[in-house]
């Protein structure tokens, strides 16, 4: 008789991943930094068909109790007994039971930061939910609809040919230019005050800069974060293809999720090999300019000191994933008049905004108490005004100061900059 | 007494040489089987691919040795080599920034289990050469030949104790740490709790009523006579040798190979 398949397969995982879930000490580092773990352990948040769970259950949610569940799995399949007798076959529902837990995560790699076997967690939870969409347990809600939107391209579904609808016309786009400023679908069709305040600043420092306009597809960050990979290469290659045609040396973001997919995953994707140009927060871009001496402190000529407390949000892809923590940090402290303030936890230990890893549109209600907390820890240090380097953040946090009684408001970098140098943020009509 | 005593090895009787060989069988078996193990869960990790994306590799144990090997020599770590195997494996740096309390449990028991097995198999060596008439002792039993080394045996049998109580005590006090308590934590602890014990224990009947008795061995010869040592000595080597090394790749022991391994091959770092 035919060996059965083991019932979770090593598919997607590699060499590394599987030494790392069996270098997990449980020594349970993760569990006090978890910003999942810490919304269903506090109970202002209970997962769908998980009602009335007990500590012992809510602790299968917390990143530790989720590698152990992968070993056991992946041992009954691929272990001593399985070698010897068969691979061991575990109940469909255990399988599932484990794939949601997995999904409800934001990927933001705290647990990753902390951990004392140094296991780099996001990569884990991202080959365990390639691996459940390949055998069809994947991914989880409406992460579903996220391949049928980007048949548009953009994770909106909108018409592409409005990409730059909102780019005010006195705002010049080169064709080609050394320095392009990728986009990304949330600042085009959603968050559009970010990417005029953009361009406008880009402008105002006389950086010639190029977009790719209908040219630029979705980054695809939904799509690797919830392992649903099979658009992936066509829309990394086209992008990078589109900027080789520019003449693009340096591609800047003012979007955290598309800096990190750009300068982590599509290296993975590209036919290439490594990028043929570099990818670069706009923080970092403009702190590199002023370095250089390319610009100076003068250049920004400011008009509106801004007049109150500002706290910065890190968000998890340009900090702990891409390790910018001091460039956002320094153009704060270049705007006249801010109060600047730090929160309580902040840089690698800062605590994510819960829009990440496909939470914001698989598991919604999740990632508004989580921003609900960030927001909090903004009034602890009873800041005005929350910022950060991410439109998705930005939104999230919005959406999360809504839900809130609370006078704090919440400013894009890039926004703050522009206000502070008098530039004009309107958008153009009927964008 | 002073003949019965000379009969002795580290425990276990010449005399009585059943017991010595079975240690010796059992000990052979153990790395037999720790060795296997270890292969076992190397061609196990060998099931993944060598990248992002790439087919998987058969559970090649090769195929994960090279790649562990190219990944931890890797120039784009921001340390070398020598700094991560000091500063993350052997002083437990990532371990000591986040909580002071948990350094101190895991150091003392790594070390402590490190420096009892390193001097465990020392002198079963030496007792080996002796066995075979290479090496002579003056005095007995053999191990008191090495002062310095049953001096730091105790002073780490000490060590690792302390760890191991700390350990017990969190999973007591602490509600989170008990809440998250598995069977497979459980049965890391209270095997090298019952180890540490016994180790104390069959040392204490070993001296008892002899002129290396102290108030200390006394105290953990439980007041068992010494002509009681060879089996409390052999029970102790035994499930040592089962908890400490047979078991290391097939329970939570194997995170004494897997971590290491890990740290290495992400290049360490705080």
């Amino acid at each position: 008789m035919a060996r059965k398949e083991p019932s979770l397969t090593t598919e997607r995982f590699t060499t590394s991943q599987l030494l790392e879930i069996d270098a997990c000490t449980r020594c349970g580092e993760c569990l006090n930094w978890c910003p999942v773990y810490e919304e269903i352990q506090e109970e202002t948040f209970t997962p769908e068909g998980r009602e009335g769970m007990n500590d012992v259950q809510k602790m299968d949610f917390a990143p530790k109790n989720k590698l152990t569940g992968m070993r056991e799995m992946i041992n009954k399949g691929y272990g001593l007994r399985a070698k010897l007798f068969g691979p061991r076959q575990i109940p469909e529902d255990d399988v599932l039971k484990l794939k949601d837990e997995i999904y409800h995560c934001t990927t933001c790699g705290i647990c990753g930061t902390v951990c004392e076997a140094s296991i780099n967690t996001v990569e884990v939870w991202e080959s365990f939910r390639r691996n459940a969409v390949i055998n069809k347990r994947g991914p989880y809600g409406k992460q579903t609809g996220f391949v049928d939107l980007l048949a548009s391209h953009n994770v909106f579904a909108a018409d592409q040919e409005d990409r730059l609808c909102w780019v005010p016309e006195d705002v010049e786009i080169k064709d080609k230019a050394e320095v392009a400023y990728f986009t990304g679908c949330t600042a085009a069709f959603r968050m559009q005050r970010v990417g005029v305040a953009t361009t406008r600043v880009l402008q105002a420092l006389n950086i010639p800069f190029t977009m790719l306009g209908p040219e630029e597809w979705c980054c695809v960050s939904v799509l690797i974060r919830t392992g649903q990979l099979e658009l992936a290469s066509e829309f990394v290659n086209h992008n990078i293809d589109a900027m080789v045609k520019k003449g693009v040396k340096t591609v800047i973001y003012a979007c955290a999720g598309c800096h990190r997919t750009s300068k982590i995953d599509w290296p993975k994707f590209y036919e290439g090999g490594d990028l043929p140009f570099e990818t670069i927060a706009i923080s970092e871009y403009m702190d590199r300019l002023l370095n250089d001496g390319t610009l100076s402190e003068s250049d920004f000529d400011w008009k509106n000191p801004l007049k109150q407390r500002v706290t910065f949000h890190d968000s998890c892809h340009t900090g702990r994933h891409c390790g910018v923590y001091d460039a956002p940090r320094r153009i704060y402290d270049m705007v006249p008049g801010a109060d600047f303030v730090e929160m309580a936890r902040t840089r690698e230990l800062q605590r994510c905004c819960g829009a990440g890893g496909g939470i914001k549109a698989g598991v919604s209600d999740l990632a508004l108490k989580m921003a609900q907390k960030r927001v909090q820890d903004a009034e602890l240090v009873n800041a005005d005004i929350i910022t950060c380097t991410c439109p998705f953040c930005r939104r999230n946090i919005m959406d999360g100061i809504n839900a809130m009684d609370t006078n704090i408001i919440f400013k894009d970098q890039q926004e703050i900059l522009a206000e502070a140098m008098g530039l004009d943020l309107t958008l153009p009509d009927n964008p | 007494m002073a003949e019965h005593i000379a009969e002795y090895y580290s425990g276990l009787s010449i005399d009585n040489t059943l017991t010595f060989q079975v240690a010796l069988v059992m000990g052979f078996l153990a790395v037999i089987a720790a060795a296997a193990g270890i292969l076992f869960q190397m061609s196990k990790w060998g099931y993944g691919s060598a990248g992002y994306g790439k087919a998987g590799q058969k559970g090649s144990i090769v195929a994960f040795l090279k790649l562990f090997l190219s990944q931890t020599f890797d120039k784009k770590h921001e340390q070398s080599v020598l700094t991560t195997l000091v500063m993350d494996i052997l002083l437990q740096r990532r371990i000591l920034k986040r909580s002071v309390t948990r350094w101190v449990m895991h150091i003392t028991i790594f070390w402590g289990w490190i420096m009892l097995f390193l001097f465990s198999m020392g002198i079963f060596v030496v007792e080996l050469l002796s066995k075979a008439g290479i090496y002579h002792a003056e005095v007995h039993p053999l191990v008191e030949n090495f002062p310095l080394i049953v001096t730091l045996n105790t002073v780490f049998g000490y060590v690792l104790l302390i760890g191991v109580l700390i350990a017990i005590a969190r999973r007591l006090f602490i509600k989170e740490v008990r809440d998250g308590n598995t069977f497979y934590d459980t049965f890391l602890i209270w095997g090298l709790f019952v180890i540490v014990i016994t180790g104390f224990i069959s040392e204490g009947i070993r001296y008892n009523g002899t002129e290396y008795a102290t108030t200390l061995t006394n105290f953990w010869s439980l007041g068992i006579s010494n002509a009681a040592s060879p089996p409390a000595a052999l029970f102790h080597v035994v499930i040592s040798l089962l908890f400490c090394v047979a078991m290391i790749p097939f329970t939570k022991y194997i995170h004494i190979i897997a971590t290491p391994l890990s740290i290495l091959s992400h290049g360490g770092g705080e």
